[in-house]
């Protein structure tokens, strides 16, 4: 738990890691040395395309795949060397793989037996297990009889009764169908607050790891581009591919015309509007910038005479539910993606075609790196 | 009525091949075994029901002769079976789950090669090789073909197996604190037995039958059930040979009905 003062270093610590997959010919750099420390007791999620090297590190940790360069440490000790049994770490792997030959209950006992723990201890804590994910009147079924959700739940189960460390969990939802899936984000952010046990998570869905997560890492060919809390990363992406891969983003061209300590100045090209945006980053004076606003910050409404709005024209309207999308091609032949909530006031509504004025809030730009 | 999807599946001609291929396959075999239970001594004439011929393959005079075939005949497929299931199940464990190595797909066709050597020229290859080096031709010498031979039969349903069973079984094991050696006993044997059995089986059933390599190999007066057969038969056939051939049929029936059971109650393991 937080409260435990004996452990100040991180869970985890990746010291200037590095993987290349060997090949005669191609051989694949999967890590790219990467650095950053996982605190004690946190949700932490490793999230980026397919490829990008999330299981590579998580199987690093875990110890099923060698180091080519650098250090993984729990608790500041170097465990790069050790093998996976001899890791205080157990993983929920993608295929739950439940030994099909042993019940549901003598597989969560699994860990502990080998870990020669006492017979009274091992069956307590199974069936503790078993209470935690509510299946423990399904103790002596085989795995076969299971459902698929049931068997993720024993999966788990499995992984976390030895009581490890640290918990990786493989892309553990992504066979699961949609409502199962929303479901299990709720039991497993309850489990790990539950159990106080650090879980690295990985997946490829922006919308998992923003419901779920303590903090995230955004990762992306082999190279961590972002760490942050869900806000932190939705509200204040460092860079095009950050900016993109969550969420929506409308990225504008722009250049600096003065810039202080925490903020930039600078005109937008759609416009020649002059906005002041928020940026410890600073800029030359002249330099071409890419600036960036969500979709729902947007402002539309029909053409108005302020100087700062833009103009354009309604190319698309897409209707999602709770909002509308719609499509706008500026002036200037730029196109931009706004999103209105779909309130019963919403007033006249617009039509394809339409003329509108697209309003940007300064406070909502945001400066990005390439 | 034909209904249209049967129609698209219905070629003229193919029921009567199919048929008469059954008949060719199944006749012979129905035929001595319908004649085993004949009250004649001859094998042509149907006299009527009974047991005779049985009654003489366990107190004739050839009795003893059989009895003696059959007991080197256990001792040698069970032995042979055996052994030549636990080279083919570390041949497996190497070949599949072991480290990529050179000569890894020369060593594979290595050990299916035997399938496909014409057996006389194994026979007579094995024979040459025992009297080269001077090993003493009795048990031991078909004792040791019949593991030889055995391997690949035991080897293709341990390796089919081993191959439908994912890494990922193992990893969880060891990342569940076993060792190397726990993991193997603990899960990925439990997890090949299905196929061990069946292979153990197939072993088992060829080492029994087999005539051609152990007629070179034998010594003299040393027989297996299919050489003693094989020795009565050439003083002219009698119905206890049928009598002892349906006795095989029957047991070889058996083993592969189980060999069968095992394999499925495998696969819904899985
Ligand atoms: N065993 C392997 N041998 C060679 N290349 C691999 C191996 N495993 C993964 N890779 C490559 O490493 C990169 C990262 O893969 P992976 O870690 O599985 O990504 P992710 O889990 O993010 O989808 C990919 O380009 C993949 O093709
Ligand atoms: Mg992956």
């Amino acid at each position: 738990m937080n409260t435990n003062k004996s452990f100040p270093s991180p869970a985890i610590d990746i010291v200037s890691v590095t993987k290349i997959y060997p090949h005669r010919t191609h051989p694949v750099t999967a890590l790219n040395d990467i650095s950053f420390a996982i605190k004690d007791n946190e949700f932490f999620t490793l999230l980026g395309p397919s490829g990008c090297g999330k299981t590579t590190l998580l199987r690093m940790i875990g110890g099923f795949e060698g180091i080519t360069k650098g250090q993984i440490q729990l608790y500041g000790e170097d465990i790069s060397t050790l093998q996976p049994n001899q890791r205080p770490i157990n993983t929920v792997f993608q295929q739950y793989a439940l030994f099909p030959h042993f019940t549901v209950f003598e597989n969560v006992a699994f860990g502990l037996k080998r870990l020669g723990r006492d017979q009274a201890f091992i069956k307590t804590q199974t069936e503790s297990m078993l209470e935690l994910i509510r299946m423990a009147e399904f103790a002596d079924r085989k795995p076969n009889q299971l459902s698929g959700g049931q068997q993720q739940r024993v999966a788990l189960a499995r992984a976390l009764a030895p009581q490890p460390k640290v918990l990786l969990l493989d892309e553990p939802l992504s066979a699961l169908d949609l409502k199962l899936r929303q479901a299990m984000r709720e039991e497993l952010k309850d489990i790990q607050k539950k159990t106080g046990i650090t879980f690295i998570f990985v997946t490829h869905d922006q919308e998992e790891a923003l419901t779920m997560s303590d903090r995230i890492a955004v990762m992306s060919n082999g190279e961590v581009q972002q760490i942050g809390t869900a806000t932190d990363i939705y509200d204040h992406p460092v860079n095009h591919f950050v900016a993109n891969f969550i969420g929506e983003a409308n990225i504008l061209k722009a250049k600096v015309s003065k810039s202080d300590k925490n903020s930039i100045t600078a005109i937008l090209a759609a416009n020649g509007g002059k906005v002041t945006i928020t940026s410890d980053v600073s800029m030359k004076k002249g330099q071409n910038i890419s600036v960036m606003i969500r979709p729902e910050r947007i402002q539309i409404g029909k053409i108005s005479r302020a100087k700062s709005a833009l103009n354009g024209v309604i190319q698309g309207i897409s209707y999602l539910g709770t909002d509308t999308q719609l499509q706008v091609i500026l002036d200037d032949g730029e196109s931009i993606i706004a999103r209105q909530q779909n309130s019963i006031d919403a007033g006249t509504p617009l039509n394809k075609g339409d003329k509108v004025s697209v309003t940007i809030p300064q406070h909502a730009l945001r400066v990005l790196a390439d | 009525m034909i209904n249209a999807s049967e129609r698209i599946r219905w070629y003229p001609g193919f029921r009567e091949i199919a048929l008469l291929c059954l008949v060719i396959l199944y006749a012979p075999l129905i035929i001595v075994m319908i004649y085993s239970f004949n009250d004649s001594p001859s094998i042509t004439v149907w006299k009527g029901f009974s047991f005779v011929w049985y009654e003489e393959v366990f107190t004739g005079p050839e009795a003893e002769r059989f009895k003696q075939a059959t007991v080197n005949s256990l001792i040698i497929a069970v032995s042979a079976a055996i052994t030549s299931t636990a080279i083919a199940t570390a041949s497996a464990l190497a070949m599949i789950r072991g480290r990529r190595f050179r000569g890894q797909a020369m060593t594979f066709g290595l050990i299916n090669l035997p399938l496909m050597v014409p057996e006389i020229v194994t026979a007579v290859a094995t024979l040459i090789f025992f009297a080269s080096i001077g090993f003493d031709r009795g048990i031991l010498s078909i004792l040791l073909a019949h593991i030889v031979f055995c391997i690949p039969f035991a080897y293709l349903p341990i390796a089919a197996r081993l191959q439908g069973i994912a890494n990922v079984y193992e990893q969880v094991a060891r990342d569940l604190y076993a060792t190397p050696g726990q993991t193997f006993r603990l899960i990925l044997f439990p997890m090949m037995l299905p196929g061990i059995l069946s292979g153990f089986l197939l072993a088992f059933i060829i080492s029994l039958d087999d005539f051609i390599i152990t007629n070179f190999v034998k010594g003299a007066g040393v027989e297996t059930l299919p050489t003693a057969i094989f020795g009565a038969v050439k003083q002219g056939i009698k119905p206890n040979i049928m009598a002892i051939s349906t006795l095989m049929l029957v047991a070889s029936f058996l083993l592969v009905t189980i060999a069968y059971f095992i394999s499925r109650m495998g696969d819904q393991r899985k």
